[in-house]
């Protein structure tokens, strides 16, 4: 489909010296012996010239070819070279054909060609000088070649704004199906957080009712075999949880937007305290620079982050864990610093990948997909992200962002 | 404020009856003197706050002190009812307490715009109910 609409390119204009196109002229005489002088003057032109004996040949001619110039003897037999002049310029394809009359010093001749008044026109008095016929002619042969480079280009141009116009077509296609796809998986992923989950949410609910009601009829491994069934349904919720958080940080439309990270992270910190987080020391500092961010995205860093900082800790430490922020010329680098029992080197690379687990971490809950999340929802804002720790030493995670045009403080 | 001792008539709409028996049962503990009704959709929520099908009866379905309301429900969903209840100033208009299976920021937003309550998240502990009776407003005298 494509190929067939596009204008077939012809090799020598591929080459990068100027084209060279042949046109063609058409010379009219009843004399043969004129025609031959005319053809072998203008045979140094390099064109490719067309003879015909009287005008209905030459009307002939110019049905089939287009010319660049057409040299007229006006005094012919029966048709003479006006006649033929008055047919040509009556098809509108003719109407801008430049004719070269070819007259003696005839007064009448003069006269009409003076009142002669339809397109290019020019005229040569017999006999004709080489020089002269070869510079006329070669005048209207450029004149022809220079509008037939322009009319390809044209043609390219059409032909290459016609592609465009359809590529564009296409991409708006597959843009309209990727929408649609996207909206799909939306609705996919909502159901899949309700319906999915909510067996899990039962399994724990079901392990509290028999703990707290039929919990003094079991023994304590029994009681313990509940406990782990109970786990076991938090981790699924957990990895349920966080594989919708990475789905949806990987395709969740991200226009940035300058974002205040005091109050951010402080309702981040009050989501954190409602979990599982045994008293954790978080210190703010204060003056926390702005950045531009996503706002969902960054929730996302910073809750797993923080996360992190007050989970994998020695057990007995209270997880200390501070957040500050540095200027770096455009970007704003966020510190989230922990006392907890830190990461091997050899690890670095590793951990923002997703379900790396690090070391001897299986006693600690996790996903494997915190990091990951994080990674992914940086590199989406245009940031990066690492952390420098050695093990028993804490860890210091920062996230780059760029920095903020000033936020008015109107809340304050 | 409703006090303790008081009698109250709590409307829950719920379609799973694993939520409906954890909720009851956390009204139970409560220690919170109610009357439970359940409403399985958001349609059979549309017939008892008027009084139709099943809950025709309005001595023994009056109209609820409070509404604790599930999102996703099939035919009606939570958000659909919330608009109609606003919509239909003739039924009552008990407080809305929000029962949603993600804290989902979004989902917390829309149910606070179309008038809810309350957003807690599923299971509710028996004292989260306590403070949601509590905090809302009483509708009858």
């Amino acid at each position: 489909m494509h190929e067939s609409a596009t204008a077939p390119i012809k090799p020598e204009r591929k080459t990068s010296s100027p084209p060279k196109e042949i046109v063609n002229i058409l010379l009219v005489d009843d004399q043969p012996g004129k025609l031959l002088a005319h053809e072998a003057i203008l045979s140094e032109l390099g064109q490719r010239i067309i003879k015909a004996r009287n005008g209905v040949e030459a009307l002939a001619h110019l049905l089939r070819y287009d010319f660049a110039v057409i040299l007229l003897d006006v005094n012919m037999p029966n048709m003479d070279g006006f006649e033929t002049a008055a047919l040509i310029r009556q098809r509108p394809r003719f109407e801008k054909t430049p004719i070269i009359f070819v007259t003696g010093y005839n007064t009448t001749d003069l006269d009409r060609l003076k009142g002669y008044e339809l397109g290019a026109v020019d005229y040569l008095f017999l006999p004709v000088v080489p020089q002269v016929l070869k510079a006329k002619v070669s005048v209207f042969v450029e004149l022809a070649r220079q509008t037939q480079i322009i009319k390809t280009q044209a043609d390219d141009l059409a032909a290459h704004n016609r592609r465009q116009a359809e590529q564009l077509e296409v991409i708006q296609k597959l843009n309209d199906e990727l929408k649609d796809a996207n909206s799909e998986l939306e609705a996919f992923s909502y159901t899949v957080s309700h319906d999915l989950r909510a067996p899990l949410r039962s399994i724990s609910g079901f392990v509290t009712v028999l703990l707290e009601d039929y919990g003094s009829r079991l023994d304590e491994e029994g009681r313990n075999h509940l406990i782990a069934l109970d786990r076991a349904a938090k981790r699924m919720d957990a990895l349920t949880r966080d594989l919708l958080a990475y789905g949806r940080v990987a395709r969740e439309s991200v226009t940035l937007e300058p974002v205040r990270l005091q109050p951010l992270l402080e309702a981040v910190i009050s989501l954190i305290g409602e979990g599982t987080t045994p008293s954790a020391n978080i210190t703010i500092e204060p003056e926390l620079l702005d950045v531009m961010g996503h706002r969902f995205l960054l929730e996302q860093c910073l809750s797993n982050l923080i996360n992190n900082a007050t989970k994998f800790v020695s057990p007995g430490v209270t997880p200390e864990v501070r957040i500050r922020t540095e200027s770096r010329g455009n970007q704003v680098r966020l510190w989230i610093e922990d006392n907890g029992i830190g990461i091997d080197a050899s690890y670095h690379h590793k951990i923002f990948s997703m379900f790396e687990r690090v070391g001897d971490l299986h006693r600690y809950e996790g996903t494997g997909i915190g990091l990951a999340i994080v990674h992914r929802a940086v590199q989406r804002m245009g940031g990066a992200c690492g952390v420098e720790s050695a093990p028993g030493q804490g860890s210091r995670f920062w996230v780059d962002l760029p920095t903020s045009p000033p936020i008015p403080r109107s809340r304050q | 404020m409703i006090s303790s001792e008081q009698t109250i008539v709590i409307l829950l709409v719920e379609d799973s009856p694993d939520d409906v028996f954890f909720f009851r049962r956390a009204v139970h503990k409560s220690g919170l003197s109610a009357m439970m009704h359940v409403a399985v959709d958001g349609v059979e929520a549309m017939d008892y706050l008027l009084n139709k099908g099943r809950f025709a009866d309005a001595a023994v379905y009056p109209p609820p002190d409070i509404m604790f309301l599930d999102l996703k429900l099939p035919h009606v969903n939570g958000f659909e009812l919330l608009e109609w209840i606003r919509r239909h100033a003739e039924c009552p208009q008990p407080p809305v307490v929000v029962l949603s299976s993600s804290s989902q920021p979004e989902d917390q937003e829309r149910a606070e715009t179309l008038g809810a309550a309350l957003f807690l998240t599923k299971p509710p502990a028996p004292e989260q109910l306590r403070e949601a009776v509590q905090k809302c407003p009483l509708p009858r005298p």
